[in-house]
């Protein structure tokens, strides 16, 4: 039994052996539910999609149940002091909760500057002020958002070209 | 209230319900079937076998429910409809109790209102409080209904139970917290649709609608458990969160989808169409939509042609109007009418054909096509390729044979009404590849010979002999074999000798799977006798819409005119490109399989520079020197009318005379021998069958979904 549970945990948290993992922090799991839970229950086989800027790492683990199959790792993971639910990007937030089926990693998105900030930084000027380059987020339907400008409803189709 | 209100103008229009579930509405029953109860100090007459509801229905009065359906069994479980009888001690459930003669009802009294109060607050102590983002939200039966029965407050004080989402595939959307457990999507699936999807689990607070394991609901008439659902639980996934349902405008028109033309109800929200609906019709599709026909309009949106092309040396480029019909004169003036033809495609509409025809045939060309057609099919007999014996027909049918026919896939609803029919004891045979059609079929063999067979005194001869109103379904695909005229001749003989043709009953069928065949076939949009003759290939070719022609059809070397409004295989071939309308965009007649002309209603405008296909023929006859004297629709479908005055005839089915089986001897080749390839339907995949389903985003996630219709079920565990 024992055994078995060695091995799990170092393959849970990618490690060649247990010794390794428990020395990476594994024995933290010993006062660290969340963590336990985490690496035990989701772990192995997940497959790690990407990684954010703060270095939270996000799994996906095909076979499971839908709505239990992607879940996040935090960068300070080791550390339940360290850990912070709010450092999770926007768009990893929303792939998180399948929001969206898009993978971040792979996938351009465009942080959105909201009026009030881009008007504490003078590079960035919002519609009411100097025009800048940057775009400044405008809720939708808003007639200063440029994409309402030229959004179409229908796409017309492209002949191949030779 | 409005909605509900509606609910019930329709059921009444409906009439009261036989005992068999999907029958047509009920014949007026004769004086003794019927039973006299009194609603509120108001006699009316129902027929045996009534429940309560239907008799205060039939008294117009409004009873709340959310279980009962007229369509699907009672389940009698979300006692909604509880009434007070005179001399039962308590209320009852009025959908399940059966209206005895002499019955005193009571809908409107303290202990009524009462009863139903309560039931409503119970019905709310589980039901979550956000309508404000609910797509249901202004047209939610528990919405309208708690606004008379429910209380402005609760007294219940725990905690609400929350339920899992289901995944039932990209069609339908769950929120499963919602769910009343009315089961009426259930209900639907086991008995409608045929596919024993969903079911309960668990028991009181812990009962949930599911499908046991994660599972896609196969069904192709998924979307439909969408109307059924009362409250918000199944919604339109593809349609989430993108209207509310008062933002729409509401047009009635017909669908192209398949050959059925299902009657819908398009409702748009400025250019877009945001939702497709069924209409009642009880000679058609009842009330019930294939998933293509629902969620196919997304592709609306994509792949438009909206400006003319023309193709230069860098291909396709775009054009003015002008320009597009000078390169056609141009191209035009190189050929003789007779080295032209024309292809329509599967969405042609009636008034487009009869005008291209016309033009056609002014400039000396007589080469006139469907694509995946049958060329060389003789249509002078109407009664040879239409559905006879009418939609409704399969209601009193006793006997269904299918030859070479996937009704499940070439017209799903017209499946569920032959699924209904088989439940209710009726026996359906079929010859051809063996298909999972929902219900049992008797497979009587694969190919020709097995119609041979079975007409050879077989056993199965007696006994359709012996039936009352018996019924052979030809598919499609059967008219597009090679050896058509082979085995035509030996359906016909199985026709003639099992008499299923008889006095006040046709009971052969062809069921087609395409829109504008039928209407195709009534035009004679078919080759004449000198184009049938010719084998030389032709120079122009005029696709209307056509982009499932056959590479026979169109020669490498020809110059093709593409005109519709997807781009897809014909478009890209084209030399010139003309864009046209979608049938959401136009006013356009379609025949339906059992013929019936039906009409299109424009629900949005037409995409950028793309005209009316009429319009289109309109002018470009005049440009090739051959002008059409059809200046309005009005103009173009008296002119349908002229050619075949049943096309004026709209919504009714205008029966074909019988020659007495003589339309069989005039057609072709009859002695030469069936292929022993099994008769097969020409459909393979449902969901992408033309242009517009081709085009669509959905319907390319249904595909994807159906080759894995258990996603949590890992690949390892199936056991390859």
């Amino acid at each position: 039994m024992a055994g078995v549970l060695q091995k799990y945990m170092a393959q849970a948290m990618g490690k060649a052996s247990f010794r390794d993992a428990w020395k990476a922090g594994g024995w933290k799991m010993l006062i660290d539910g969340n963590l336990a839970e985490t690496l035990f229950e989701h772990g192995p086989g997940a497959e790690l999609v990407g990684t954010d800027k703060h270095g939270n790492k996000y799994f996906e683990k095909k076979d499971a149940q839908w709505v239990r199959n992607r879940f996040v790792v935090f960068a300070g993971a080791n550390n339940w002091s360290t850990q912070d639910a709010s450092s999770v990007p926007p768009e990893w937030h929303a792939w998180l909760h399948y929001i969206g089926d898009y993978n971040p990693a792979n996938t351009e998105f465009k942080p959105p500057i909201y009026a009030a900030e881009a008007s504490c930084h003078p590079s960035v000027v919002g519609p009411l002020g100097p025009v800048s380059a940057t775009k400044v987020h405008q809720p939708k339907g808003s007639w200063f958002d440029p994409d309402k400008l030229t959004w179409r409803k229908v796409q017309a189709w492209q002949p191949p070209q030779e | 209230m409005q909605r509900y209100r509606g609910a019930l103008a329709r059921l009444q229009a409906v009439g009261l319900q036989s005992a068999r579930g999907m029958a047509a509405a009920a014949q007026p029953a004769p004086a003794e079937d019927l039973i006299e109860v009194t609603v509120d100090g108001q006699k009316v007459s129902v027929p045996k076998g009534s429940n309560v509801l239907q008799a205060c229905d039939a008294a117009g009065k409004d009873i709340p429910r959310f279980c009962y359906h007229q369509r699907l069994s009672i389940a009698g479980n979300c006692r909604m409809c509880l009434v007070e009888v005179e001399k039962s001690p308590k209320p009852v459930a009025s959908c399940a109790m059966p209206a005895g003669p002499g019955m005193v009802i009571k809908t409107d009294t303290p202990l009524v209102k009462k009863a139903r109060e309560g039931v409503m607050e119970f019905l709310l102590i589980n039901h979550p409080l956000d309508c404000p983002i609910c797509d249901q939200g202004g047209e939610c039966d528990l919405q309208d209904q708690s606004m008379v029965f429910g209380s402005d407050r609760g007294r219940f004080t725990e905690v609400k139970r929350a339920v899992a989402d289901k995944n039932l595939g990209p069609l339908v959307k769950t929120v499963m917290t919602r769910c009343i457990h009315c089961t009426r999507c259930i209900r639907f699936a086991k008995e409608i649709a045929g596919t024993d999807d969903l079911g309960i689990t668990g028991r009181g607070r812990d009962a949930e609608v599911g499908t046991y394991v994660e599972k896609l609901m196969t069904s192709e008439l998924s979307g439909n458990v969408i109307d059924l659902c009362p409250v918000g639980a199944l919604t339109s996934k593809p349609a989430a969160f993108t209207y509310r349902n008062w933002e729409l405008k509401t047009t009635e028109s017909v669908d192209t989808s398949d050959a059925m033309g299902a009657n819908i109800r398009v409702d748009t929200r400025g250019m877009e169409v945001i939702r497709v609906v069924p209409r009642l019709n009880e000679d058609v599709n009842q009330e019930w939509i294939s998933d293509k026909a629902r969620f196919q309009y997304d592709a609306l949106r994509y792949q438009r042609l909206n400006v003319p092309l023309v193709r230069g040396e860098k291909g396709l480029q775009q054009a003015s109007w002008p320009e597009a019909f000078a390169a056609i004169a141009r191209a035009a003036s190189k050929v003789q009418g007779h080295e032209m033809r024309a292809v329509a495609g599967r969405l042609a509409d009636a008034e487009s054909m009869v005008l291209l025809k016309d033009l056609m045939n002014r400039l000396g060309c007589g080469d006139l096509r469907s694509e995946a057609g049958f060329a060389d099919l003789d249509a002078d007999t109407r009664s040879s390729y239409v559905f006879n014996s009418t939609i409704a027909g399969v209601d009193q049918a006793d006997a269904i044979l299918l030859v070479g026919c996937n009704p499940r896939l070439e017209a799903p609803v017209l499946n569920a009404r032959i699924r209904a029919a088989n439940l209710a004891g009726v026996p359906v045979a079929a010859v051809g590849e063996q298909y999972d059609l929902t219900y049992p079929v008797e497979h009587l063999g694969a190919n020709g010979d097995a119609l041979d067979k079975l007409a050879k005194n077989s056993d199965y001869m007696k006994r359709l002999k012996g039936a009352q109103r018996p019924m052979v379904i030809v598919g499609a695909g059967v008219l597009q074999r090679a050896d058509r005229d082979a085995v035509l001749a030996k359906v016909a003989k199985l026709v003639e000798k099992g008499e299923v043709v008889r006095e006040g009953w046709n009971g052969f069928n062809v069921l087609h799977d395409a829109a504008s065949r039928v209407a195709a076939l009534d035009l004679g949009f078919l080759p004449s006798a000198r184009a049938r003759a010719s084998k030389a290939a032709p120079k122009l070719v005029y696709l209307l819409g056509a982009d499932d022609y056959s590479e026979a059809d169109v020669p490498p070397t020809a110059f093709v005119v593409y005109q519709g409004h997807h781009g897809d295989r014909g478009a890209a071939r084209a030399d010139v490109v003309l864009p046209a309308t979608a049938y959401t965009e136009k006013y356009g007649t379609y025949v339906n399989f059992e013929g019936r002309p039906q009409s299109t209603k424009p629900a949005v405008a037409s995409v950028g520079d793309a005209r009316d296909d009429w319009k289109i023929v309109r002018a470009l006859s005049e440009v090739l020197g051959a002008p059409l004297p059809y200046n309005s629709l009005d103009d173009a479908r008296r002119r349908l009318a002229d050619v075949a005055p049943h096309l004026a005839r709209r919504d009714a089915v205008e029966a074909p005379l019988w020659l007495a089986g003589e339309q069989w001897k005039a057609a072709g080749d009859r002695k030469a021998a069936a292929d022993a390839a099994p008769l097969a339907s020409a459909i393979a995949n449902f969901y992408q069958t033309d242009a517009i389903s081709r085009a669509s985003k959905v319907m390319a996630k249904c595909v994807r979904a159906r080759q894995n219709p258990i996603p949590g079920l890992h690949a390892a565990s199936v056991g390859n």
